[in-house]
């Protein structure tokens, strides 16, 4: 083995329980982020998949030619905010119903003919899905020929915005402080490593030592706690939300909705590592001799 | 070798090193004595860049060592051995790895490196002790490993500050051999201390230290 991983491994040998510590430390940090992460994570995708729920309805003129609702699917379609926009013919709109009032068929009773209009059914990009946007098409599309109504959820759109991008705000501030106290658990635990071996930097400074010759232990040291300590984050999330919730997900099924993307588990270690990395160097700061 | 012209050193206010200049030849061995308190350690930190003078300047190997920086004091140290009169062994380390450090940090290979490591151990006694923390040793067994770090990689120079102070006196008579064979190999020798026995009878020259200022010079 090459002198500085050498050394390394014999630094963190000879303190070992210290060294735990800190490993535990940035652990706790790591995993404190993790759940942060995957909560803002879950929000903002909730958040977007309930604004991909939206949609907008557009009613037809009885007797449309075939030419004019081609004409007006192209034309709604090449709006910007438009995703996808599916016909519902009057038949279809009638099974539709009935379908949905199977229990009470005598309402149909004597029902002459189809009384419901075709309409269009329009779902809106994500991102498009505002109520500026939405008022604007749909003053647009009445204004289109074979249009009888336009009928969305007004409102709807602004208030889950607005509900949404509070949570969305409270939680990336919240990601921030705990980032940064994270980062400083992590520098200060390195610090204090250092700092408890100052004597030794120094000594290698009077054998003649260059800085590079005493820094690649330290820094292989810091990366090794760091990248322990993420790895034991990344098994303690893994364990909680991968095991744990899965478990509980048929008690409570709330849980059964938490995604959990495998990358953050694979990120952690190297998030680590990085810190660890980081931390060292900070902490070495300049060697004067 | 090592040169000091009019050099002072002032620690918090208080002169510890005044006036004092002083060669040491290229291939000499000579000693600094002098009481406790005298400067002989501040003198000797001095020729390492351990402190800086101010006043005065000092060459050594034929480098005016006094606005040197960064590397170059480095390089200074690596061409230097230095028997610390705190010792400085690293107590993480064993005291294979603490002699094997010297050479470690003048780029020599591990397989390179291995028996000269083991045979300067043996010189100064200590060869079962290779694998021992030093916490594990004795004061003086401590001491001899310092000067095994300090010789092992033959340095132009070799300081050693109070080398014998944890000695008895055969081992301090062992150790005065290896200084003397170092010295005749072309290493300049310049030993700190206030054991007479090394100095006298030995036809060097001895500096007498006193508060500070080189109070006169003998043949030991
Ligand atoms: N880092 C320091 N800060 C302040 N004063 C110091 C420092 N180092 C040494 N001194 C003072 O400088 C003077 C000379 O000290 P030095 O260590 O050179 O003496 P010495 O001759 O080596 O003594 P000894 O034989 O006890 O080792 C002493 O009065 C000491 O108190
Ligand atoms: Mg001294």
């Amino acid at each position: 083995m090459s002198h500085p991983w050498a050394s390394a491994l014999a630094g963190i040998r000879k303190e070992k329980w210290i060294n735990l510590l800190s490993v535990l430390s940035i652990g706790v940090g790591l995993f404190v982020l993790l759940v942060a992460l995957i909560a803002v994570y879950n929000l903002d995708y909730f958040a977007s998949k309930l604004q991909g729920r939206f949609s907008m309805t557009v009613y037809l003129q009885d007797g449309i030619p075939a030419a004019d609702l081609a004409a007006l699917r192209t034309a709604i379609r090449s709006d910007a905010a438009v995703g996808r926009v599916s016909y519902i013919s009057k038949a279809e709109a009638l099974s539709d119903l009935k379908k949905a009032l199977k229990d009470s068929p005598y309402l149909f009773e004597g029902l002459d003919g189809n009384p419901l209009p075709a309409s269009l059914d329009i779902r809106l990009r994500r991102g498009f899905a505002s109520d500026d946007a939405v008022s604007g098409l749909a003053s647009r599309i009445k204004q289109m020929r074979g249009v009888a109504d336009v009928q969305y959820g007004a409102g709807f759109l602004d208030a889950i915005e607005s509900v949404m991008s509070g949570a969305r705000t409270a939680g990336l501030a919240f990601l921030a402080a705990l980032l940064g106290g994270t980062l400083f658990i992590c520098y200060s635990t390195v610090k204090i490593l250092f700092y408890r071996r100052r004597e030794e930097i120094e000594t290698l400074g009077l054998l003649g030592a260059t800085p590079r010759f005493i820094r690649a232990p330290f820094l292989i040291e810091g990366s090794l706690l760091g990248a322990a300590g993420g790895i034991l984050a990344s098994l303690a999330g893994y364990s909680i939300f991968g095991v744990f919730l899965a478990r509980f997900a048929g008690a409570l099924p709330v849980f059964r909705y938490v995604l959990t993307p495998a990358y953050f588990f694979l990120l952690l270690p190297a998030a680590g590592l990085f810190i660890g990395f980081s931390g060292a160097l900070i902490a070495l700061g300049r060697i004067k001799s | 070798m090592v040169r000091f012209e009019n050099v002072s050193k002032i620690y918090d206010g208080q002169e510890a090193l005044s006036g004092v200049s002083f060669e040491a030849g290229r291939g000499e061995l000579l000693f600094i004595t002098g009481a406790s308190g005298a400067g002989k350690s501040t003198l000797l930190r001095l020729i390492y860049r351990a402190i800086n003078a101010d006043d005065g300047a000092i060459t050594v190997n034929g480098a005016a060592i006094g606005g040197m920086k960064g590397r170059h004091v480095s390089g200074l140290r690596r061409q230097i051995g230095v028997i610390f009169q705190d010792f400085r062994l690293l107590s993480g380390k064993t005291i294979y790895d603490n002699v094997a450090l010297a050479m470690r940090i003048r780029g020599v290979a591990e397989k390179a490196l291995k028996p000269q490591v083991m045979e300067t151990l043996k010189m100064v006694g200590l060869r079962h002790k290779a694998d021992n923390f030093p916490e594990a040793l004795s004061g003086g067994e401590q001491q001899r490993a310092v000067i095994a770090r300090a010789v092992v990689a033959e340095p132009l120079l070799l300081l050693a500050d109070e080398p014998t102070g944890n000695l008895d006196p055969e081992t301090s008579t062992g150790i005065m051999r290896i200084f003397k064979e170092i010295n005749a190999r072309g290493a300049t020798v310049i030993i700190a201390t206030h054991n007479r026995d090394l100095y006298t009878g030995s036809g060097r020259r001895v500096l007498r230290l006193a508060s500070g200022k080189i109070e006169r010079e003998d043949i030991g």
